[in-house]
């Protein structure tokens, strides 16, 4: 049996360090983190299914097209159907409490990347070992510093989801052009002016879609994480695995896809301008009945 | 040239009718599905999966003495009954809430030393386990065993049993060669594993290997290999749902490498009995006959576990009795 050798002990060791010096941190941060996913959950609990369901439909409908509505509506019917509602909300809540941590976390952390160069040096060898980490290594001092349920699963899928949204909010501040800069400092900008009125709307787009990375990642994690006592589709996942319960992994799996792709369509064209808007949609429906 | 105008205008407003009619169908269903919901949520035995609101505990979620009692558990078969027969009968004769925590089995002794969870049933002592309890036994409290299981290595029915009676028998190259050399171990790091190395090397099968996977793994090599009438040689464990699916039987192991009988025992934290004086009896009368575990089994891998532990409460009222209260009728 291989044991762990003498970096693993000093790893050991430090878990040990931080849970007896530092628990009352971690107590203030599991409640904090629990506080948030509670309420996340009660809120998406609240309404009824089909009224939720109506609600994605409808920003569906408003921001992506009338196709992806229908889905919306077609795949939430079928989770409903499969009596999967329940694990589905709570995964929901998890899935977007840790995005939000994600995001509060490492859009600040990759502006600043991107404006001081020691900080991109001393960041970057962080998110490269926080990517390449295997998942499942985030989970044992998730457990050992917040027990088992929702925190450590959350926590564990911050770490996991993060680096993304700071890398590519790194990018696109480095990619606006040098000329944008210029104008904006010949006009007297301040440096906050030029943060907000010139490099983030010119990286919009490539922030953005590290923000629906780190959605997409976070949704992966969590159903690794129902092995910590997340809870949620990873349960049914997990389950079905373990009991070579075919039928039941598919359902799971299948939810989590509906899921997946309703958080990816809507993350995508929430912040972006629409293809086409809703007055043009509805004009064109009109134009199929009017007669030449 | 009117046709080729309109066919595609035809066909799109057929598009969009459809579509319409869809929602409006989906819909529909949501809401029939919703009042449905509604229905059994509030019939009183719903045990489904309560959302972490429930595990925000008000007073605090150390003392433990608040709040629901935590019960960790695996999902296999066998735990995954026993957690839920000790989640109803702990509700209804001790009015406590009780919500089951899934997590893995080294995370849940961890949990429990820890005192972040209440319980766990999933001990196997002496020999499976002893990894994990020499490292945590000082920290919980043994309320002794629930039922017994055996540990080794399988073989399906057909595999002639003139041939291959024991694991010693594999040390016959001919006979080790139609199992390709191999045996379908399960999680690196598991007590079964481990003894399974040990087996190895004791019954000197130098010619056989051992492949690390999963318990999901293994259950997977397994049918695959009993549809296509294969020779297969895995490492398993009783009570599990595979007997009840297939013809299986153990290898013998005159060795006793993997040591003979196997007890499963319930661990709770320090401070549990103290907390619930009444539970501590409970768990320590806690016990299911080898049999009666084995049909329920069977049931919950036909039906479901609901279901079948509904049905064994049902039928067993005296035995109920005799775990809650200690009376004998």
């Amino acid at each position: 049996m291989h044991q762990a050798g003498a970096l693993g002990l000093a790893v050991d060791a430090a878990v040990v360090w931080l849970l007896t010096y530092a628990q009352g941190l971690f107590d203030v941060v599991n409640a904090g983190v629990m506080a948030l996913v509670a309420f996340a959950e009660t809120l998406l609990a609240a309404p009824a299914p089909w009224s939720f369901a109506l609600i994605v439909a409808g920003l569906g409908l408003w921001r992506v097209s009338g196709g992806f509505a229908l889905f919306a509506l077609l795949g939430l019917n079928l989770v409903l159907a499969m009596g999967l509602w329940d694990p589905m909300i709570s995964t929901l809540a998890l899935v977007l409490t840790a995005s939000f941590l994600a995001l509060l976390i490492g859009l600040p952390l990759g502006v600043l990347s991107a404006r001081l160069q020691s900080v991109w040096r001393l960041l970057r060898p962080c998110l490269d070992l926080m990517q390449t980490m295997p998942a499942f290594v985030y989970l044992i001092p998730a457990v050992m510093l917040f027990s088992t349920g929702a925190v450590p699963a959350i926590i564990a899928t911050l770490v996991f989801a993060m680096p993304p949204v700071v890398r590519l909010t790194q990018l696109g501040i480095r990619q606006v052009p040098l000329d944008l800069i210029e104008a904006g400092r010949a006009f007297g900008c301040s440096e906050l002016q030029l943060l907000w009125k010139v490099q983030m709307p010119s990286a919009l787009p490539t922030v953005m879609s590290g923000v629906n990375q780190t959605i997409m990642l976070a949704l992966s994690m969590v159903v690794i994480a129902s092995m910590i006592g997340g809870g949620g589709l990873g349960d049914v996942v997990l389950r079905g695995i373990q009991q070579l319960d075919v039928g039941l992994g598919f359902e799971g799996g299948i939810a989590v896809v509906i899921l997946a792709v309703i958080l990816d369509r809507l993350s995508q064209s929430l912040m972006l301008e629409g293809e086409r808007t809703l007055e043009a949609r509805s004009r064109r429906w009109r134009s199929l009945w009017r007669t030449p | 040239m009117e046709d080729t105008m309109t066919a595609p205008l035809w066909r799109r407003r057929a598009v969009l009718l459809s579509g319409l009619g869809l929602a409006a169908a989906s819909l529909s269903s949501q809401v029939r599905l919703s009042r449905q919901r509604q229905a059994d949520a509030t019939a009183p035995t719903s045990s489904t999966q309560k959302g972490f609101a429930s595990q925000l505990d008000p007073e605090g979620s150390q003392s433990g003495a608040t709040g629901p009692l935590r019960l960790g558990w695996s999902p296999w078969a066998d735990a995954e009954v026993m957690s839920l027969i000790a989640q109803r009968v702990i509700q209804q004769a001790y009015n406590l809430p009780v919500e089951r925590v899934m997590a893995d089995i080294g995370i849940q002794y961890a949990s429990v030393a820890r005192g972040d969870l209440d319980l766990m049933l999933m001990a196997w002592l002496p020999l499976t386990h002893k990894d994990y309890w020499t490292r945590v036994r000082d920290r919980v409290l043994d309320f002794g065993s629930m039922y017994s299981g055996r540990l080794g290595w399988v073989v399906p029915d057909y595999v002639d049993a003139s041939e291959l009676r024991s694991i010693a028998d594999l040390r016959k190259p001919e006979l080790a060669a139609r199992f390709d050399n191999t045996v379908q171990g399960i999680d690196p790091g598991s007590g079964l594993n481990q003894a399974s190395e040990q087996a190895l090397v004791d019954y000197n099968l130098g010619d056989m290997r051992l492949v690390a996977s999963s318990s999901a793994a293994m259950t997977a090599v397994l049918d695959k290999a009993i549809r296509e009438q294969r020779w297969v040689v895995v490492t398993s464990w009783t009570p599990h749902w595979m007997f009840a699916r297939y013809k299986l039987r153990f290898l013998e192991d005159p060795q006793l490498v993997f040591g003979g009988v196997e007890w499963i025992h319930a661990l709770g934290r320090k401070g549990l009995d103290r907390d619930h004086p009444d539970l501590a009896g409970f768990l320590s009368r806690f016990q299911i006959p080898d049999r009666e575990l084995s049909d329920l089994l069977l049931m919950a891998n036909e039906r479901s576990a609901d279901v079948a532990v509904e049905d064994y409460l049902d039928r067993h009222p005296a035995r109920i009795r005799y775990w809650t209260t200690g009376m004998i009728s």
